[in-house]
């Protein structure tokens, strides 16, 4: 099916396969529509959605999950901004944005 | 051109045809001969997608035929004005512009500048994809000037070079257009040009949905500027909008990059991240924009009441920040990504209207809940049950997981509000029933559910909550239904003192401290007092009245009628001549006077000139005779140094999928062009042997919008029962295809089946010595309804305008066959 090509390889966490294709994206700075890009929102969207689950869940941990969610929405804000940019890929927004998301690995892990 | 006002815009064709009684020369250019083809005096066939071509060669006509309006054009343009030495045309630069960044595909705008000067951009949605700011020398001195016309960086130079080549032979080879009938046509505009006569171009979306749209529009607006045609009676170019105020969703936005009235969306990546800091780099030194701060803080105040104070920058962090292109077509492909969980569709049906149906469906299918309120089930309601997809065993029913909600709406006679479309005229309209059942507006809806979101997030503490939690939302409720009164918001929209809460009169009164509040500028005047909508006003001119109908309803803004007219008098101030007169300066009383709402500062005489000593900003930067006031430097831009995505001139690009090579050029089509080339939206090649067709979309005056409110009803249906294909009777022999045979269409995005309608309206042209065949399609057709067939935009792709991101639905290739697909029958036999 379409853009089912990009999804995260399976044996990988979301995240961590959104931080690779962050590094991919940094690494070959594609120019418009990069498919890095399609895997990195693909990947954060299924962490988004891994950390919508468990707080709906409720478990003990919410506050540092609603927290965690927050920063994932800002991150796939940014992420769609590169894929899909007004004028030119934002290259120091995104190198933030890779920097934000290694810290919260490291912070949740 | 670009429309087919007869059948899409009758009413307003009405005019034309009373015009042309009066002796006026109609002219239809169109890739189809249609009613409107039938009533005008000339017909004038092109290719789809080639009118950048067809204006390009009037625009050379007038220049060097030397039929341009030099009063006019050396007075109130920038054709004189001097551009950068680093500027390149694409004539001598491989068919770029210069600045042009291969590997990104966009411009830098630098060497297209007034020489020595940093231009702002006058429209919010350019601002939105470019940052702007650092302006430069507008308030030190005007755009240096060559009045001899001999500067080779002169405007006037630089467009004589750049349409040089746009020759009648070559408007023939690309167009298909025969140089007589182009001639024909050149002639006639001519004719109809200068003091005592003026022209007028009409278009629709058959200008807009193309990957140059803009530049089509602006390639017009060169050609009336150095006609004259611009600011005066009878002249200008008039955007056919929408039935469904389309032009009040743009100007009270439904889009996602402009605030209310063309105020630019606040960017993360731009220097937005205080009030200051906004408006430091979006409030242009110059023109009107200059007012900027009053509006932005007028609206802010409108929207967050109490909450909205100095001290905490009127709440201006509760905006959203774009952080990138969130229009309809890349969040189609998000959607399909699975980024969104969840949409609203209100006025409108995608599964239908939005190009590429079947990724449009793939992406409804990813979602976890969609509502949709419409007044009867449409194609996209019912995607999960008919679709296409689930049609072709692709998906099951029992694999989507969207929920979707389908609210029932009420139709127009079953509420009351306005309507803005062509005219800018803001048009009330009073219910007539109350709908029945659990029918409610649109309106309704919204207040409804912003109530119950403010009822949510009342007790909400963090920040992200502030938004919903301070926005006003105390509209007035009526009745058992508690339908909120659309003329409070009608009264919120004109603005109001907040002190004592009376109504503006005039946009001149919003300020910027706090002390009015105002959801939308250029409506101001609407409605001036309690208890009088203007827009409700129904006192159309007599016979021997101006014409300009001020007494008929509200045209934003100030109840003008003519934009810029300011230009239908001399740099004098005198008429151009007693048979055109529109809006002249009084010497005696020291004021603009006219038939209309002058568009200048009143009292502002044609002999002022700027101080420059004193640098000025705002009005005062632009002299007595500078009409085009909303651009930095009150001319009208012939070339634009800023703002404009693809290019500071119109040049002619291929259609992005084309079955001939670009004569001009060796850049196939628009560099900047917005393409999203994925599986299931792959594009066609140029010439690919595979699609040799050029296909074109259109409407039916029988089915309106999406098709939906006129498929429902039999004795509209009935008027056109069936989905089709217009064919030429040369391609239907080509092709053994009979009339009412089924045929199928092909594109690489997806096939359809469909019967032709085998008619001359539709005729092969002779593009560069080859027969090209033109193919067209109503779009308005779905599987609902009693008037039913596939759906056109199964065929297109996704692809945007560079300036817009509008789709391209009017020229696209295809392959069409004889026979019907196997879905439907097996066969594949076509008769």
């Amino acid at each position: 099916m379409a853009g089912d090509e990009h999804a995260a390889p399976e044996h990988a966490a979301p995240e961590h396969a959104a931080l690779a294709a962050l590094d991919a994206a940094l690494r070959t700075r594609p120019a418009k529509d990069g498919h890095e890009f399609a895997q990195a929102t693909q990947c954060l969207v299924a962490f988004r959605n891994r950390l919508t689950d468990r707080q709906r869940e409720g478990k003990r941990e919410g506050a540092d999950v609603s927290t965690a969610l927050d920063q994932v929405n800002a991150l796939i804000s940014v992420v769609l901004g590169a894929h899909f940019p007004l004028g030119t890929v934002p290259w120091p927004a995104v190198e933030r944005a890779r920097a934000a998301l290694a810290k919260l690995i490291a912070d949740t892990a | 051109m670009g429309s087919n006002m007869a059948e899409n815009h009758p009413v307003a064709f009405r005019f034309l045809v009373e015009a042309q009684r009066r002796g006026a020369t109609l002219v239809h250019v169109d890739p189809r001969f249609t009613r409107t083809s039938a009533l005008c005096d000339i017909y004038a066939p092109i290719r789809a997608g080639t009118d950048i071509a067809f204006l390009g060669g009037l625009i050379r006509h007038v220049l060097e035929g030397d039929h341009w309006f030099r009063e006019f054009a050396m007075a109130y343009t920038n054709i004189a004005d001097i551009i950068e030495d680093g500027y390149g045309d694409p004539e001598q630069n491989g068919g770029v512009f210069s600045g042009f960044d291969a590997a990104q595909g966009s411009y830098d705008h630098s060497s297209w500048q007034y020489k020595g000067k940093r231009v702002p951009s006058s429209i919010a949605e350019h601002r939105s994809q470019t940052q702007e700011g650092g302006y430069r020398g507008m308030t030190d001195s005007p755009p240096a000037q060559d009045r001899t016309l001999r500067h080779p960086n002169s405007v006037y130079q630089i467009l004589r070079r750049h349409y040089a080549r746009y020759t009648p032979e070559m408007v023939e080879r690309i167009t298909g257009c025969p140089q007589e009938v182009f001639l024909r046509v050149a002639e006639a505009i001519v004719r109809a040009s200068g003091r005592e006569r003026t022209a007028t171009f009409c278009y629709a979306v058959g200008w807009t949905h193309h990957a140059s749209g803009v530049q089509i529009i602006r390639a017009c607006a060169i050609l009336q500027g150095l006609l004259g045609n611009v600011g005066r009676p009878g002249g200008g170019i008039q955007a056919l909008r929408g039935h469904t105020s389309i032009q009040g969703s743009t100007d009270i936005p439904t889009l996602y990059n402009m605030l209310p009235t063309y105020l630019p969306q606040p960017n993360a990546f731009h220097p937005h991240a205080t009030l200051a800091d906004y408006l430091d780099a979006e409030t242009p030194p110059t023109g009107w924009w200059h007012n900027l701060p009053k509006y932005m803080v007028s609206l802010l105040k409108a929207w967050y009441g109490p909450a909205a104070r100095a001290d905490n920058q009127w709440c201006y962090e509760h905006l959203p920040k774009l952080t990138g292109d969130l229009s309809q077509l890349p969040m189609t492909l998000a959607m399909v990504s699975g980024v969104m969980r969840g949409q609203f569709i209100l006025g409108q049906n995608p599964v239908v209207g939005a190009v590429n149906s079947d990724l449009v469906e793939r992406g409804l299918s990813k979602l976890d809940w969609l509502v949709v309120r419409d007044f009867a089930i449409t194609e996209t309601a019912n995607f999960w049950q008919k679709g296409r997809l689930v049609q072709r065993g692709e998906l099951s029913p029992g694999q989507i997981g969207t929920e979707v909600f389908l609210l029932p709406t009420a139709l127009a006679g079953e509420k009351d509000g306005t309507v803005t479309n062509t005219s800018r005229l803001v048009q009330w309209h009073d219910v007539v029933c109350e709908a029945p059942g659990d029918s409610r507006s649109d309106l309704w809806f919204i207040y409804h559910l912003g109530k119950r979101l403010k009822q949510l997030y009342a007790g909400g503490t963090a920040a992200r909550d502030a938004p919903i939690r301070d926005l006003t939302w105390t509209y007035p409720e009526r009745g058992a239904r508690h339908e909120p009164d659309p003329a409070a918001v009608l009264r919120e929209i004109n603005g109001y003192t907040v002190a004592d809460r009376r109504q503006l009169q005039s946009y001149q009164q919003i300020r910027d401290d706090g002390s009015t509040a105002c959801g939308g500028w250029m409506y101001t005047g609407v409605y001036p007092h309690d208890g009088h909508n203007v827009a409700r006003a129904r006192m159309p001119d007599g016979p021997d009245g101006p014409g300009s109908h001020l007494g008929w309803a509200f045209a934003w803004p100030s109840n003008r009628r003519t934009l810029y007219n300011r230009a239908s008098a001399d740099p004098a101030g005198n008429p151009w001549s007693e048979r055109k007169r529109m809006v002249w300066w009084d010497a005696g009383k020291r004021e603009w006077t006219g038939t209309d709402v002058p568009d200048f500062v009143r009292t502002k005489p044609p002999d002022y000139r700027p101080d420059w000593s004193t640098h000025p900003t705002g009005m005062d930067a632009l002299g007595g005779d500078s009409p085009f006031i909303m651009e930095a430097d009150g001319k009208c831009m012939l070339f634009v140094p800023t703002g404009l995505k693809d290019g500071p001139l119109p040049t002619y690009y291929e259609p992005v999928e084309s079955p001939v090579r670009n004569a001009l050029y060796r850049q196939q089509h628009n560099p900047a062009a917005k393409l999203w080339p994925r599986p299931g939206n792959e594009l066609h090649p140029a010439c690919d042997p595979r699609f040799p067709y050029v296909f074109s979309t259109f409407r039916l005056t029988e089915l309106h919008c999406g098709g939906i409110p006129t498929r429902i009803m039999p004795h509209t249906a009935e008027l056109q029962p069936e989905a089709f294909v217009e064919i030429s009777p040369e391609l239907a022999r080509d092709l053994g295809i009979r009339h009412l045979d089924w045929t199928v269409l092909s594109t690489l995005r997806g096939e359809i089946e469909v019967r032709a309608m085998v008619t001359e309206r539709t005729r092969p042209l002779t593009i560069d010595g080859r027969t090209i065949h033109q193919i067209g399609m109503p779009w308005v057709f779905g599987w609902e309804g009693y008037a039913r067939g596939d759906i056109a935009n199964v065929l297109l792709a996704i692809t945007g305008d560079a300036n817009t991101s509008i789709h391209t639905t009017k020229a696209i290739t295809c392959a069409l066959r004889p026979g019907r697909l196997a879905r439907a029958g097996g066969s594949g036999h076509g008769r």
